[in-house]
């Protein structure tokens, strides 16, 4: 090459280096406020799904109401999270329940149960198993899935004119970590936050619906929905809604706070 | 009458080798049922035993969707009020209330799913003597203290101890996560694998607390007095609980509902006491058949002598007949002693087949003891008798139609 072109090629490294950082950037910036323009991609509307409630860490106080058939349970709870691979869930109500504490570290729960002043591991074979009693499997604690990573995606619908919802079809990798057959989310058009994911199993049918609703502040620039209810598709009248309240993002803990002595604490 | 009889017996004695054989033939027909009957019975009656007394009783209440869920919430409440309305009742020998449950069991870094049993200690073992099947440490106290029997072959793998502590953990009905600390006070070798593998013991007051169930029941099995009780047991639980079963709060059924298996397998009983006198059938006729066949044709003369000094034809056939009925009872005679004889080694020694039979779920006695049944025994010397004089018909015929004259001719 002569140095001409050498240095031809030097600028337009380092113009292409500048445009894509200034991209990004831009981009980043973009995904955090609700914003009216077109280009939003899928990955994008997807990667906000799976990041709805997570920062670096975050800590809320969470109320739980599960219906069923049988009984109807109320639960408030502290959650402390750090990360995708961390959590420590510790019941603060009904006066029954204060203490009993799941740690979750990776893809091992923990239980703390005060009554008895023991910590027990969930065995992969209770894995499937409801979590305290609620819609939501100890499965689902440990969900590691992202839909950007594991599944293949497409936008079947798209909002006008700023009104209106993303529709995007999310079906599973062959190898991928993830027990659905398709998973439907819908993202609302103006706030890109979903509003809603459907789940089937393999054979086509709905196993269990999302619902995400009252969106609000946290802070930091960050919207999000404190209201989600699971209703599961073949049991009429039962849902488990999930209602983060004093949702902090982004503040300091330090990894001992996910430890099996913080269990018992 | 009585020249017939006495004509009888000495025809039937002077072939006195050809009479003992064909009664012999015939007796050993009768011993060889009888051997085989008592054996046939011995194993139906341990079969239902073990899977009706000892498992299921005689009839059982469940809440009306808990047979085919076997969920956790489908209970029978206020079962203390029903057991004892049922114990109460004449018919009714014994009540057991049951509660199953699913638990995770932890015993020092083992954590194992295991079925857990709420049982009421003397009641079991008033029922199926559960008391007695403890191998290693002892029973549950009749007072819920938090105690847990474990099967043998789950203790094993979970490598726990009489004296260790066991975190029990579950799903309650309410939705918590039920948790207690039990202390393994024993271990237990039922039979029943399901218990024996993966199952554990515990007062059934510490299920219902563990388990949120307040004072309900899975499962009630009734007993009535032995095993001509039976109806009388199911009728008056079916009475006793008529209302509720109406409301469809609750469903009786009795041990064959329960297990329609068992039920089939043990109509067969009837059906094994057809065979063999299917069999009988066959020996019996053929013998008499052949030998009053030869007797009549050999004697044509002899016949033909007495028709002429002035027998009658009806006379004739009844000789035939009582000869036949003589050698009848020699047989069954000889078949009783020689049936009495087997059936006795049955009853005290038994078969031992060597190996541990699997039925239902339960692993029965390798030894298998004989039971007599009178009505059985009835059976096969009603129908020797019945057969033998069926066969010996047609001789008899044959020989009443003798013509003197004809007869007479012949040398």
């Amino acid at each position: 090459m002569t140095s001409t072109s050498k240095t031809l090629s030097a600028v337009a490294m380092a113009a292409l280096l500048a445009s894509t950082t200034t991209t990004a950037s831009w981009a980043q910036s973009k995904a955090k406020k609700p914003a009216s323009d077109k280009g939003i991609t899928a990955e994008q509307l997807l990667n906000n799904t799976d990041d709805l409630y997570r920062g670096k860490s975050s800590m809320a106080t969470v109320e739980m109401n599960v219906q069923t058939k049988r009984y109807k349970r109320s639960l408030q709870m502290k959650v402390l999270s750090k990360g995708t691979d961390k959590s420590l869930i510790r019941i603060m109500k009904p006066k029954k329940e204060k203490g009993v504490t799941t740690l979750k570290v990776g893809k091992n729960v923990w239980n703390y149960l005060p009554k008895i002043d023991r910590v027990m591991k969930v065995p992969s074979s209770m894995m499937s198993g409801s979590w305290m009693g609620s819609h939501f499997s100890n499965d689902d604690l440990v969900r590691e899935s992202r839909f950007e990573k594991d599944y293949t995606y497409s936008i079947v619908e798209r909002p006008a004119d700023g009104k209106g919802r993303f529709v995007i079809d999310c079906v599973p990798k062959p190898n991928a970590p993830v027990v659905w057959g398709k998973v439907v989310v819908v993202v609302d058009g103006k706030s890109r936050l979903p509003t809603q994911q459907k789940f089937f199993d393999e054979k086509g049918r709905l196993v269990r619906t999302m619902t995400y609703s009252d969106i609000q502040d946290v802070g930091g620039g960050r919207f999000v929905p404190l209201k989600m209810r699971l209703e599961p598709a073949n049991k009429k009248g039962e849902y488990t809604e999930i209602i983060q309240r004093n949702l902090k993002l982004d503040i300091d803990v330090p990894d001992s706070a996910f430890s099996q002595q913080s269990l018992k604490r | 009458m009585g020249l017939i009889l006495r004509l009888a017996w000495r025809n039937v004695w002077r072939q006195t080798r050809r009479s003992l054989l064909t009664a012999s033939a015939m007796g050993f027909g009768v011993a060889l049922c009888m051997f085989y009957l008592c054996l046939a019975d011995g194993m139906f009656t341990m079969m239902f035993d073990v899977v009706v007394g000892k498992q299921i009783g005689h009839a059982q209440v469940h809440a009306p969707a808990f047979p085919k869920t076997r969920a956790l919430y489908e209970t029978v409440d206020d079962a203390a009020n029903i057991e004892a309305k049922l114990q109460a009742h004449k018919d009714v020998k014994l009540t057991v209330g049951r509660v199953y449950g699913y638990g995770l069991l932890g015993v020092k870094d083992e954590a194992k799913g295991a079925q857990l049993m709420g049982i009421l200690p003397s009641a079991e073992t008033a029922f199926r003597g559960l008391g007695d099947k403890v191998i290693e440490g002892t029973y549950l106290d009749n007072k819920p203290n938090m105690s847990i029997l474990l099967g043998h072959k789950l203790a094993k793998e979970m490598k726990a101890k009489v004296g260790d502590e066991v975190v029990v953990v579950t799903s309650a009905a309410d939705g918590s996560m039920g948790n207690e600390l039990f202390k393994v006070v024993g271990l237990v070798k039922t039979g029943a694998t399901a218990i024996d593998k993966g199952g554990a013991l515990i007062h059934r007051a510490d299920a219902q607390d563990l388990f949120a169930l307040g004072d309900g029941v899975h499962e009630l099995a009734v007993v009535g007095h032995n095993q001509d009780g039976i109806d009388a047991a199911v009728a008056a639980t079916r009475t006793i609980l008529d209302d509720k079963v109406k409301a469809k709060k609750l469903l009786v059924r009795s041990w064959g509902e329960v297990n329609p298996q068992m039920f089939e397998m043990l109509s067969m009983q009837d059906a094994l006491v057809g065979i063999a006198a299917f069999l009988i059938f066959i020996v019996a006729a053929l013998g008499i058949l052949n030998t009053m066949l030869m007797n009549v044709f050999e004697r044509t003369k002899e016949l033909g002598v007495m028709i002429a000094v002035g027998l009658r034809p009806w006379q004739v056939m009844l000789l035939v007949l009582v000869e036949t009925g003589i050698l009848a009872v020699v047989a069954v005679a000889l078949g009783l002693v020689f049936g009495g004889l087997g059936d006795w080694y049955l009853v005290t020694q038994g078969i031992d087949w060597g190996v541990a039979l699997d039925f239902g779920g339960v692993s029965l006695d390798p030894v298998i003891k004989g039971v007599v049944r009178p009505s059985s025994i009835v059976s096969i010397v009603f129908l020797v008798f019945v057969i033998s004089m069926m066969a010996a018909l047609w001789p008899a015929w044959r020989a009443s139609r003798v013509q003197p004259v004809v007869a007479m001719r012949e040398q």
